[in-house]
């Protein structure tokens, strides 16, 4: 095995871990299957190099694609009727992150500038998104636990997530700006 | 809000139907929707992890509370929080009263039940929903019941298909069925759990510590988890770890130990003797209890030694029932493991 590689690799899965926790849980809405599937990637990754001995070029590419499969896997085990997954749009999906490749620094930057921000919203605003990022509530159900209506709630999650965006861009430019 | 933002909110809660799909993807045959939807994933899962940042602190707080107070008596609630949370409880009960009399509501109020207490010595406490519960023999187990355990005090649970559990002085440990793929899930928070697991056939059994996450498939282990270090004994069997960022892996054989902490593992090193060594006990059996899963002998010189058996082994035990009754003699060979699960009963004489 080696060593140099796997470290190498390790490093890479690291700095790549937020996109791909990302794409994976953009495809599952479900933070724990998601953090099975990024265990299960990795377990699958260091399988190719050490057993296999393959050489992976593009690894972040190597991982979606792994990824992808385990969650197609995950949605057929499901047995879903009312879910609709098919593979034509997680490639679209892949296909916009190969063509983003998102920077790792950066993305965990704005995962910093993001708790700040967080703990700047009201309570009220902060437990509707604990709500639909925490406990994965759709907007059907939210609507049903709130006593709103589906397409309000859209409408707050939708205003709330601009405002945290700006928080968020308004942070990074300061954190640039004392860079330099 | 946009069509496009509606189309990945409905991709989002898996409502989109085939009309609203096949719009999507047309959407995404622009360059610009594509990077705007990389955007909002990564936008999503940031918030995700944020709010399970925030959860673990919350659960770390909150644990260190139960700590804390445990055994001392000392109550955290202000008055105020009392009343508030009596008020919800009186809602509550009248509500589940009135809809309990047509008996739907039991089983949709509570977790699935996971397991069942078999045996409690000294201060065992059970925390439901933040509430402590008593807990005794027989007492449901539940999905997210967190256990604790005072000074000198044990309490063993079993699941429904044999695997036991021995949970021992001063610890505290989460109980859970992993969502995904329904299986054991247990999060050992402190202390000390010694476990006897029946092959696990349908998903692993997953274990978790501060330090490290274990996968089981059936085998016989001890773990301790303390000051920011868990130590892994495993007398039989084979379990994969993996520290808690999953990148480090190691499948550990039965008979090594090993240190695990957040950065990574110690190499396997042989078990310490002291845990395979075989010690034996001659005595008079005095007591007998099936249910609890307990034996206690008195030796010639007067002393007493009460065994756990693993409950998973008891009926395996009960088979030799006729050479088990109160008087017999009997010669007791088990591993020297801080818990004495009996591994074999070698010799059981009846008395003339």
């Amino acid at each position: 095995m080696n060593e140099e590689k796997i470290a190498l690799a390790s490093s890479r899965f690291l700095k790549d871990r937020h996109a791909l926790m990302a794409f994976i849980y953009g495809l599952t809405h479900d933070a724990a299957s998601s953090e099975d599937i990024l265990q299960e990637v990795w377990l699958k990754l260091f399988h190719a190099l050490t057993e296999k001995e393959m050489t992976i070029d593009n690894q972040a590419a190597w991982c979606r694609g792994t990824a992808k499969n385990l969650i197609l896997h995950y949605w057929r085990s499901k047995r879903d009727p009312k879910v609709v997954i098919d593979s034509e749009l997680i490639d679209l999906v892949d296909q916009a992150f190969t063509e983003s490749e998102p920077e790792s620094d950066l993305v965990t930057q704005r995962q910093h500038a993001m708790q700040k921000c967080l703990e700047m919203l009201p309570e009220q605003s902060r437990q509707l998104l604990h709500y639909r990022y925490y406990q994965g509530l759709s907007f059907k159900q939210m609507a049903q636990k709130l006593g709103k209506t589906t397409s309000s709630l859209m409408m707050s999650t939708s205003r709330l997530r601009k405002s945290l965006q700006n928080c968020i861009a308004s942070r990074l430019q300061l954190h640039q700006e004392g860079a330099q | 809000m946009t069509r496009f933002e509606e189309l990945c909110q409905a991709f989002y809660d898996h409502s989109l139907n085939d009309e609203s799909l096949a719009q999507l993807k047309e959407e995404l045959q622009d360059a610009g929707k594509r990077k705007q939807l990389v955007d909002d994933m990564i936008f999503d899962a940031n918030l995700v992890e944020n709010f399970q940042l925030l959860a673990k602190k919350k659960s770390q707080v909150l644990k260190s509370t139960i700590t804390a107070q445990s055994f001392n008596s000392t109550h955290t609630y202000t008055s105020a929080r009392i009343i508030s949370w009596a008020g919800v409880a009186a809602v509550l009960l009248i509500g589940i009263f009135l809809t309990a009399q047509q008996g739907f509501l039991k089983g949709l109020l509570a977790p699935a039940i996971i397991a069942e207490a078999s045996y409690t010595s000294g201060e065992t406490r059970l925390f439901r929903n933040d509430n402590e519960l008593k807990i005794h023999q027989q007492s449901q187990i539940r999905h997210g019941d967190l256990l604790v355990t005072g000074t000198s005090s044990y309490l063993m649970f079993q699941y429904e298909d044999g695997s036991t559990c021995m949970l021992g002085p001063e610890s505290t440990l989460e109980v859970r069925v992993n969502k995904s793929t329904q299986g054991k899930w247990l999060m050992l928070q402190q202390g000390e759990l010694q476990a006897n697991v029946s092959p696990q056939t349908q998903s692993k059994m997953k274990l978790s510590t501060p330090e490290a996450h274990l996968e089981i498939l059936g085998t016989e282990f001890i773990l301790k988890s303390r000051n920011s270090q868990s130590q892994l004994d495993l007398l039989e069997g084979k379990i994969l770890l993996s520290n808690t960022t999953g990148l480090q892996q190691m499948t550990l054989e039965g008979g090594w130990s090993t240190t695990l902490s957040n950065e990574n593992f110690s190499e396997p090193r042989p078990i310490d003797e002291k845990l395979i060594q075989n010690q034996s006990f001659k005595g008079t059996l005095q007591d007998i209890r099936p249910k609890e899963g307990r034996l206690t002998l008195r030796s010639k010189e007067n002393k007493t030694k009460t065994f756990f058996i693993a409950a998973n082994k008891w009926d395996q035990t009960q088979a030799h029932k006729s050479a088990f009754l109160p008087g017999d003699q009997l010669d007791i060979t088990y591993k020297k493991g801080t818990m004495n699960i009996i591994q074999t009963i070698q010799k059981s004489t009846r008395k003339p």
